[in-house]
Formats: structure tokens, sequence, C-alpha cells
């Protein structure tokens, strides 16, 4: 079952049009990559989910229109957006920025997933009194991450995790997200300008270009489509 | 004028009066600070805000019934709401725009609460009740205002409180974050615009609290608060703007400064204690642009 569904999604700033009607699906359970060059719209696609970016068209989520939605609502509903550079909270403690990620929780089991992304990420703990903005580029990376999860999301969106993380970095983030898809069917949908990594974590791909969607597939297939590896994967 | 033989019971006494007043000028400060911090707004009208609360308070205790401390609480949840209203309806709007439109906003809310204070209460000084007896403490043969002291005790218990409130609470959390990061922090689902009005809330009732503090010793009036308006954003500058403690000891320091000053420091006497308090505070800023406590943030990108 579809869990999220764009349907013709047009999205602007100003006069310059970012989205030309944007269709596609993530599956419950799926890890979804989104491929493209720069302002191909990748990132504009995540913020019109998120309810950051005027927009037209519908989209769907876990089965209502949630196109009008504030973007506290939809973090309230399970939508976890981590944004482009991460928005990290540079001014307060790595600790607060995670307690921040249980803001929209209501139950009383956030410290048993505090405890959950401290075993993830072990150097959480260790440093939780550290202002995040000290962080390196990797840590605050995980940091956004580890906050996301906090908040227990339905649908986990990354806007280019890689940006900026040395290789072995980028390796540990896909290899975390992997995991928590694997084994507690998270829902992930992830924008990549990395399309060989990208396409290696997810099983769906779509690629954007000039804010419409070129080509979609398996990531295995996408893997040998000729035009996709010429243009991104170089090879 | 003549300066009396100095005494260490009467500095001790001066000392007392000085962070008492101090306190007031901390407290205005720091609602001076909450609403920067929390909006980027320079609020004018944080003085005459406190006077109308303060008015409203003397109202409810003179002619509604209110004994001192009920009448205290329920002004302070009194000026919250017309706080955070005040965020709501009148600054909303000019959100994002122009410091300059801002702060003519504000001046105009000065003129809008100055104007009403006198229309209502008339421009008449009246006598606002003290929670604190006339008394003195006797501490080694010293006497020591209760007055004094309690003013200085409210002050700090607020301040104290305010600050737990940020530093424990879910949504004290959530008041930081909107004000830091206010993009980030609505994906993870912050009411930002509600924080920002209760910000407006918190500093409209911690400048409540500083009117009804003063009040008993200067007499009510329209103008009550100006000058201490013009300390308190000398004691928010001079502790950093952005900084509560910051504001909190710039606020004492300021208080204590200029009643020291005008007591031992011949040619100062009481009329002159403000323009030398500014001289200093001029000083301080060359040596520390950033303020006593103001720092800056490390960002790595």
């Amino acid at each position: 079952m579809a869990l999220l569904e764009l349907d013709g999604v047009e999205a602007r700033y100003g006069q310059v049009v970012a989205l030309h009607g944007v269709s596609l699906t993530v599956d419950e359970g799926e890890i979804v990559a989104l491929l493209g060059a720069n302002g191909a719209g990748k990132t504009t696609t995540l913020r019109s989910v998120s309810g950051t970016v005027r927009k037209s068209g519908r989209v769907l989520y876990a089965g209502r229109d949630v196109s009008r939605r504030s973007p506290e609502r939809l973090a309230r509903l399970g939508v976890a957006h981590v944004p482009e550079g991460r928005g990290i909270i540079a001014e307060l403690t790595v600790w607060e920025n995670l307690r921040l990620g249980a803001y929209v929780r209501r139950d009383g089991d956030v410290k048993q997933d505090l405890e959950r992304v401290s075993v993830l990420f072990p150097w959480l703990r260790e440093r939780r009194g550290q202002q995040a903005g000290t962080l390196s580029g990797g840590e605050q990376q995980m940091l956004a991450l580890a906050r996301a999860l906090v908040a227990r999301p339905r649908l986990l969106m990354l806007d280019e995790p890689s940006l900026g993380l040395a290789p072995l970095v980028v390796q540990e983030l896909f290899r975390v997200v992997r995991t928590l898809n694997e084994e507690e069917g998270l829902t992930v949908l992830v924008v990549e300008q990395n399309a060989a990594i990208a396409l290696e974590a997810s099983q769906r791909a779509y690629v954007l270009e000039v804010g419409r969607v070129a080509v979609e597939g398996a990531s295995d297939e996408l893997r040998r489509h000729e035009g996709v590896r010429r243009s991104y994967l170089g090879y | 004028m003549t300066v009396l033989a100095f005494t260490w019971g009467e500095f001790f006494q001066q000392a007392v009066f000085g962070l008492a007043i101090g306190a007031v000028y901390a407290s205005l400060a720091l609602a001076l600070v909450l609403i920067y911090r929390t909006t980027q707004v320079v609020n004018f009208a944080q003085g005459e805000m406190a006077m109308f609360t303060t008015y409203i308070g003397w109202s409810l205790m003179t002619n509604h019934g209110f004994s001192f401390w009920p009448g205290f609480f329920a002004t302070i949840g009194i000026a919250f709401v017309l706080g955070a209203a005040i965020e709501r309806v009148v600054i909303r709007p000019f959100e994002g725009g122009s410091h300059l439109t801002l702060i003519l906003v504000t001046i105009a809310l000065f003129v809008v609460f100055n104007g009403l204070a006198a229309w209502i209460w008339t421009p008449e000084q009246r006598v606002f009740p003290s929670p604190f007896s006339a008394k003195a403490f006797d501490v080694g043969g010293v006497a020591i205002s209760r007055q004094d002291v309690g003013i200085i005790a409210v002050t700090l218990i607020s301040v104290v409180l305010l600050w737990a409130f940020f530093r424990f609470t879910k949504l004290g959390l959530g008041m930081r974050a909107a004000a830091l990061g206010p993009g980030p922090s609505r994906l993870l689902g912050v009411r930002v615009p509600w924080m920002f009005a209760l910000g407006w809330g918190f500093a409209a009732a911690l400048g409540a609290v500083s009117g009804m503090m003063v009040a008993p010793s200067i007499f009510l009036s329209p103008t009550m608060m100006q000058v201490t308006l013009i300390y308190a954003f000398a004691a928010a500058v001079l502790g950093g703007i952005e900084s509560p403690v910051g504001a909190v000891v710039g606020g004492l320091l300021l208080g204590l400064g200029t009643t020291l000053l005008g007591r031992y420091v011949e040619f100062v006497g009481t009329e002159l204690e403000l323009p030398v308090a500014f001289a200093v505070l001029v000083l301080v800023l060359l040596v520390r642009p950033g303020g006593l406590l103001g720092r800056a943030t490390v960002r790595r990108v």
C-alpha cells in the first residue's frame, strides 16, 4: 500500500517553476531514491511533501490528502524531514537537539527511543552536553538522523545526506538507514546526488529532470539503464 | 554637597538599595532580551506595557477587592495574555519586515499604552500598595529595608522560574528552538508562531513583575517606567543583547553602580547618575562590543 503518493504536484519560487507536475509513490516499508542533477527539483519535491513550499496538485499520506497541511502538522502525523543542511540547531546541545526530536511525541516511551539511538550512535551519549554547532559535518548528519528517529516517524525523508561527507561516513549512514528499513520496516524517501550509493541502498528510484520525472523503476534496473548510467553514475 | 563619613553599615544599606533598583532594571531588561531573541524586535513599548499592567494590578487591588498577592498573580496572568495577543495581532503582520518598521510599530504601541493609561486612569499619581512592611531587618546593627530585600527576592524567584522553564520543560525547549532555528523547528513539529506569541507573553509578565515591584516606591503614573526602560535597555546592551544572564547581571550592576556613584562620588549626586552611568556603559562597549556576556556562537558548516 502506498504510504505516500504525489499526484501532479507543481511548485514554483516566484516566477521560477521548480516542479512541473511530479507524480510518484512510496510504498510502506520501501526505500525510494530521488535522483537528479542540481536544480532538477529533488529538494522541492521533499518540501512539497512536508508543506514548506507553495504548491498545487495532490499529496496523499497514509490515505489522506495532506496538501494543505502545515509542516508542524505533518511532523505530528509522522513525517520526519531531515532538510538540506541537516537543520541542526547549532546553539543547542547534542542532547537538546535529540530531545527536540521527541517534541511531537505524546507517549512516555521517549527515554527508550533516546536509548535506542544512543546504541546506534554511541558517541551521542558521551557528547550529549556539547554544543551541536561544534560537531563535524558527519556527526551533525548522524545527529540529524538520530533526531528524526526519536520522533518515531512512519516516513523518513532525507535530503542529500551524503553532501560534503567522507565516503566512509556516507556508507555508515546508509548502513544505518538500511538496517532500520530491514529490521523495523521504516519507510524512507531519500534525495541524493550520489546516485551510486542511493541506487545500492534503495529498492526503487525516480530520476528527476527539470522538474519532471524522467525515469523510474527498480533500483537494480536503473543501475543498468544506459541513460542513467551515463548521466548519473559516470561510466 | 558634603559627603558624610563612610561607614560600612551605610554602604551595605546603599548596596541593598542599589541591588533592589537593579533587580527592577534586570527584570525589564530580561523582558527586552526575551522579545529580541524570539522575534528580533527591539520593543520600545516594554516599559509602557509594564506600566499599563501595573495599573491593571492597582485597579484589581484597590477597586476590585483583591489583596496584594492574588492581585499580583492575576495581573501576571493578564499581562501574559496581553503580551501574547499583542504579538499575534500587532507584530505578526509585520514579521520579517524591516527592523525600522518594527521599531515604529513598537513606538506606536508605546504611545497607545501611554495614552490609554492616562485616559482610563487619569495622569494623576497614585499610591501603589506594597506587600512588604515598611519596617527594616536588623542585620548586625544595620537597618536593611524589607521592601528592598523583598524586591530582590521576588525578582530573583521569577528569573529562576523562567530559567528553569526554558531549561527543563519541553515547551521551553520548543521556544528556544523556535527562536534559534524557526525553519528546522517547524519540521520537528514545533508550532513556531505560537512560540513567538508565548515569548511576548513571558516578556509582558516579567514587565508586570518589574512594574509592580517598583510602583510602591515611586508612585503609579503613566510615565513611571520611562526612565526604568532606558536603564533596562542599557542593562540589556551591557549584558550583551542576546544573553538573558547578561541582562540580569547588567541590570544588577547598573542599579548597584548608579546608586553607589550617586552616593559616594561627590560631583555625581542624584542628578548626574544617568549620564555617568551611560558614560561607563559606552566605555564598557568600547572595550567589549558584544557586551559583558555576549558571546559569539561557534558554528561549523
